[in-house]
């Protein structure tokens, strides 16, 4: 059984849909990149995953549980965050609060996680009481992936980790995402960079809502048409 | 080093011991000035003193809403006559005794409580809108409960008033000045707890982003309805005091213009304090409580006396309508950003405009955002 099954999911904003009946399973301790254009239906994909976007149709499945309808904060509850699209760290609290917030509904494992969240990303611990809204683009995304493991989460959704990185702070990302990974946790990745590719154990590409592509980060990286189509 | 050169090195400006000499001379400043000040002016000193108290309570309780969890309300008079109502009906024995002081507190917890209810019935109507729409239905609110509670025959007096008389013990005006600065020190505890806790970590994530609130499990529902509660709670009180203060409920207060301009002034003495500034929310709303009293003050002695006398009614108006335009274009952190950088020195930290240090920045927020 995979950890994460997605069953004709249905869901749009309005009367819009975006997406169609879409379908993919992601398994336990592997790392899946979602790939695709803009409005492509990602980020709607991953919200909905999250709890943070109604679902209007189909089934979203965790661990044998259906997750979709419930609330996000049930959601976290079950084993499930998100670092959003943009980061959106809380600018005017500290590294330190910010990082609390995400242990929201893990308090017993707060301080594990927080050693955890400083093993990957050591300049957080140096920034600790430094307001959010302070730090450099590279910095409050470490912050967002980190707040989000302080949920002790066995499911991390990352969205966009690398918008707007240079490219050798993308790779730094990805190399943590990997440990990440390494260390037990399945990570679903929303990512337009083709840098990610070769930490991709399984890679996703969608169109318009819905999956055009579905395989191996190998198959993609060798398949020259699809990736010329969608990653440039 | 001799004991005069040990003194003069400590004394030298600047230094910590200079710092603390500063320090206790602005506290005892501050302390002459609210604690004692009123009572050796005499007069009605005291009774205007009151009403600056009960604007800062009323000031911290819409700080709840709006600066913490950006909630803003146009209805915030509600609540206030809600409290006012409930405080002179519960106390009032239709006699000139004064009240029995059991009677006083129950009436304190009970117009508490009414606007507590109060404000979570709006809260709960409220939950799923935000701006514009926010601030329409909560205008509507309070001119719906003005007009429909507030006018009821048999709770207004028939319109004559409900008569509320202090407890002995509070018979004077200063003594009941001192028990409304009790109320704002218990109100402020309860306030600094609130940052501190649980409670004020989640309202600090809401304010900043509902969504990502969210979606780290912080029950938006809930905790905005907590802080609809508190601040009903504690406008409440004040409401409780503003009857007190002149010991008769009055529907016409609360109702028709008045009352809409006491919601907009309650709006207004918040944002230009700074949203996120408790120092800076207390300085505005004190100073809006006495803006009649200080412009009385100002004109008797100008050759403006006869205009302002003539428009009296639109002065105070006019100046907090200025003050507002200030503060959303010029000074968006409010009053707060000169406030809490001397609340921070008061308190025995670094003086400096540009908040705890390099890296931090005031924790007033932009009423722009």
């Amino acid at each position: 059984m995979s950890l994460l099954e997605v069953e004709g999911l249905r869901t749009g904003y309005g009367l819009l849909p975006v997406l169609q009946g879409l379908s993919f399973s992601v398994e336990e301790g592997t790392t899946a990149v979602l790939f695709g254009l803009n409005g492509a239906g990602k980020t709607t994909t991953v919200n909905a995953i999250a709890g943070l976007q109604p679902v209007w149709g189909g089934s979203i499945t965790f661990d044998g549980q259906k997750i979709s309808g419930q609330p996000a904060t049930k959601i976290v509850e079950r084993g499930v965050a998100i670092s959003l699209e943009g980061r959106h760290v809380f600018p005017k609290l500290s590294v330190r609060k910010n990082l609390d917030l995400g242990a929201w509904t893990a308090r017993k494992t707060a301080k594990q996680q927080l050693d955890l969240v400083f093993s990957y990303f050591p300049r957080l611990e140096e920034r600790l009481d430094q307001m959010a809204g302070t730090l450099s683009g590279g910095e409050q995304q470490m912050l967002a992936i980190g707040r989000a493991l302080m949920s002790k989460p066995r499911l991390l959704l990352i969205d966009e980790g690398s918008l707007g990185l240079s490219p050798k702070l993308a790779q730094t990302v990805f190399e943590v995402v990997s440990r990440i990974n390494d260390d037990g946790t399945t990570v679903l990745l929303v990512e337009q960079n083709i840098g990610v590719l070769p930490y991709a154990d399984q890679a996703l590409v969608m169109e318009k809502g819905t999956l055009t592509f579905n395989g191996s980060g190998k198959e993609l990286g060798e398949s020259g048409d699809l990736r010329k189509t969608y990653l440039g | 080093m001799t004991a005069e050169a040990s003194l003069a090195h400590h004394a030298r400006p600047g230094t910590p011991v200079a710092s603390w000499v500063g320090r206790v001379i602005v506290w005892l400043g501050l302390g002459y000035l609210v604690l004692l000040l009123p009572g050796a002016i005499g007069g009605e000193a005291s009774l205007d003193a009151s009403q600056a108290a009960i604007y800062v309570l009323i000031g911290l309780s819409l700080h709840i809403l709006i600066g913490y969890t950006g909630q803003i309300s146009l209805g915030h008079q509600a609540f206030v006559g809600t409290g006012s109502l409930v405080a002179a009906n519960v106390v009032s024995t239709g006699t000139s005794h004064a009240a029995e002081p059991v009677h006083f507190g129950l009436s304190l917890v009970a117009a508490a409580a009414a606007a507590a209810a109060a404000a979570v019935v709006l809260g709960a109507v409220a939950l799923r809108i935000t701006g514009l729409y926010l601030a329409l239905v909560t205008l509507v609110f309070g001119s719906v409960a003005a007009n429909a509670i507030f006018s009821i025959s048999s709770l207004n007096g028939h319109e004559a008033g409900v008569t509320a008389l202090r407890p002995a013990s509070l018979v004077t005006d200063y003594r009941f000045y001192l028990f409304c600065l009790l109320l704002i020190v218990l109100v402020m505890y309860v306030d600094i707890q609130l940052g501190k806790s649980k409670t004020g970590r989640a309202l600090a994530a809401l304010q900043e982003n509902e969504l990502v609130a969210q979606a780290f499990a912080v029950n938006v529902m809930k905790f905005k309805l907590i802080a609809f509660a508190l601040s009903g709670a504690f406008a409440g009180l004040a409401g409780a005091l503003y009857t007190y203060r002149v010991q008769s409920f009055s529907d016409k207060n609360f109702s028709g213009t008045p009352g809409f301009n006491l919601a907009l002034i309650f709006v207004v003495m918040v944002v230009v304090g700074g949203l996120g500034s408790r120092a800076g929310v207390v300085v505005a709303s004190a100073f809006f409580g006495l803006i009649d009293v200080l412009l009385d003050l100002a004109a008797k002695h100008t050759f403006m006396a006869q205009y302002y006398s003539d428009h009296k009614q639109y002065v105070s108006g006019l100046i907090g309508a200025l003050l507002l335009l200030q503060t959303v274009i010029l000074n968006p952190g409010g009053l707060g950003q000169v406030v809490d950088p001397v609340a921070r020195w008061l308190r025995g930290g670094r003086f400096s405009l540009h908040g705890h240090g390099p890296t931090s920045g005031s924790r007033a927020a932009d009423v722009r955002a």
